[in-house]
């Protein structure tokens, strides 16, 4: 290797350093969820949130962001996106053992779950295909075919039931993945009507 | 190059991990590794329209990837490599990354190269969705090119995060090897070939490129060269390899197109030898993606000049299992046997 070789090299690394000293604030200004389904379903399958733990999901997001070419910003808000989600998922299924067992010892009341307000879960769960107003235009739906449902629209609506939507969510639907492991029956009622309303025009 | 200079050379970036802080241990992410990998098993027809067919199955590919936090701004990854039903065994790439700088990723070890896509990103069978490589991207840029250096790997939003312009800069020990060799036979930088690199091959390449994710296109060129041999007078002789990638995906429907030429100076007269292609597919359902790939390479020799149209689709048994299916057509020149037809069925899990 020659001089010219060596000052390249050297010269590459300050203009990376340069170029890092004028990224950016360090906030993502897309949502980890968002980045999520824009980014890692260019390449593969997306998978599900708990296919894997919070540790795991911090290792791959190393890796993988190289492969993505993600800012660090959308790196962390991507792993800090799949983090929760496993634990979220994680949490879940303890709850419904512990629901288990205390209803087995008749403290039903001691282990009621909390409805969560179905706007956020919306927001967390489904915005990203769905889009924040239910129309289907989420950042992932470039990836999908056939697209999202479009629940701000009239005729479409026409043909829901609230019964239906339960079922959609719960079993899946098209590439929708199941949420039944994801999300306790209340919640996703709550949600289903949450999305009735989004099609009747209100929130 | 000197003594003095090397260390000059590796000195930011030694600098910068050593005196960049390497950050507190974070607790749990410092315990252990988190395995992760891709296998596959595929049945094979080959030489389809010839007396002399073949038809067995392999297990292509049992590859393992280990990764591992090692603090906060540090991280390992490596993946151990176990093909053909572990006749061949290598390990791909083993790298320590270091994060603590914004939007910058300096990489020291062995690393797939970062030219183009389907090298780094796309070639994984849980990936690439026709089993096989595309004519040009095994024997122009040499599959799976990996190789032992510094990289620097960086990514910076634009346009308020909606896009990105992103960048690889690195050097590595290079392809080696004798006057007007194939250039996939230049890989490997072995005791006997190279002295695990202690030869004056040294190279550095680059890719820049600009994505667009939430419109699902992004653009890219890359550039590598280094001296690859001495010539009989004991002049150096370079290879340099350039490449443009694009890909635009709205809807299911995924469009991508990647090409390369070679410019590889030889005694005999200097060899420029062109690849590419450009991929479709579309996903008809949730589980179900046809998808059509043509490529063509075009070498110094007009026998070795070749097209192929390869046919297939992938079945989505769940997100992190396929089976694929593809048939490859292979459109021959003079000199060239013209029965290779192949199909391949591929079972690929992500582990």
């Amino acid at each position: 290797m020659n001089r010219n070789l060596s000052t390249s090299i050297n010269l590459l690394v300050a203009l990376a350093i340069t170029g890092a000293t004028l990224a950016s604030p360090l906030e993502a200004q897309r949502s980890g969820v968002e980045i999520w389904a824009a980014n890692c379903g260019r390449c593969h399958m997306i998978q599900p949130a708990d296919r894997y733990g919070p540790k795991a999901w911090a290792d791959i997001g190393q890796h993988m962001s190289i492969l993505a070419r993600l800012t660090s910003a959308e790196s962390t808000a991507v792993i800090e996106f799949l983090q929760g989600a496993a634990r979220r998922i994680a949490a879940q299924k303890a709850s419904e053992e512990t629901a288990i067992a205390s209803v087995a010892s008749l403290s039903v009341a001691a282990v009621a779950p909390r409805i969560g307000d179905p706007a956020d879960l919306y927001a967390g769960q489904c915005a990203a295909c769905h889009g924040k107003s239910g129309k289907g235009d989420g950042v992932a739906a470039v990836a999908f075919n056939p697209k999202p449902a479009n629940f701000a629209d009239p005729e479409f609506a026409k043909t829901l039931t609230l019964d239906q939507i339960i079922a959609g969510i719960t079993d899946g639907k098209g590439a929708m993945p199941p949420f039944a492991d994801a999300i306790p029956p209340e919640e996703i009622r709550a949600l289903a009507e949450y999305l009735l309303k989004l099609s009747e025009g209100g929130s | 190059m000197g003594a003095s200079q090397r260390w000059r050379v590796m000195a930011l970036p030694l600098g910068l991990l050593i005196f960049g802080g390497l950050g507190t241990p974070s607790g749990v992410q410092a315990q252990g590794l988190t395995v992760t990998g891709y296998a596959d098993f595929e049945i094979v027809g080959e030489k389809l329209d010839s007396d002399n067919k073949d038809f067995f199955f392999d297990q292509h590919h049992f590859n393992l990837i280990l990764l591992g936090s090692l603090s906060e701004n540090l991280f390992m990854a490596g993946e151990v490599e176990y093909e053909h039903a572990g006749e061949e065994v290598g390990v791909e790439y083993a790298y320590f990354g270091y994060t603590g700088v914004e939007n910058v990723r300096f990489l020291v070890g062995k690393f797939i190269v970062p030219f183009g896509r389907f090298n780094k990103d796309l070639h994984p069978t849980t990936v690439n969705k026709i089993p096989g490589r595309p004519l040009g991207f095994a024997d122009i840029l040499p599959q799976t090119y990996n190789d032992v250096g510094l990289w620097i790997s960086g990514a910076n939003p634009v346009n308020d995060g909606e896009a990105r312009f992103v960048y690889d800069v690195y050097a590595v020990n290079g392809l080696t090897g004798e006057d007007g060799d194939g250039i996939r036979d230049l890989r490997g930088n072995d005791r006997e070939k190279a002295a695990f690199g202690r030869d004056d091959n040294k190279a550095v390449g680059t890719r820049i490129g600009l994505e667009f994710p939430y419109s699902g296109f992004d653009i890219g060129t890359s550039l590598y060269t280094g001296k690859y041999a001495k010539s009989a007078t004991d002049e150096d002789l370079r290879l340099t390899l350039w490449g443009v990638d694009a890909s635009y995906q709205r809807d299911g429907f995924v469009l991508r197109g990647e090409m390369v030429q070679a410019k590889q100076d030889a005694t005999g007269g200097d060899l420029t030898k062109t690849g590419g292609y450009l991929q479709a597919s579309y996903m008809a359902t949730s589980r179900f993606e046809p998808v059509v790939r043509w490529s063509a390479r075009n070498m110094p020799g007009p026998s070795q000049d070749q097209g192929r149209l390869a046919i297939g689709a992938s079945v989505y048994v769940t997100p992190a299992a396929a089976i694929r299916g593809a048939f490859i057509l292979n459109g021959e020149k003079d000199g060239f046997e013209s029965e290779n037809n192949t199909f391949n069925i591929q079972f690929s899990v992500i582990l």
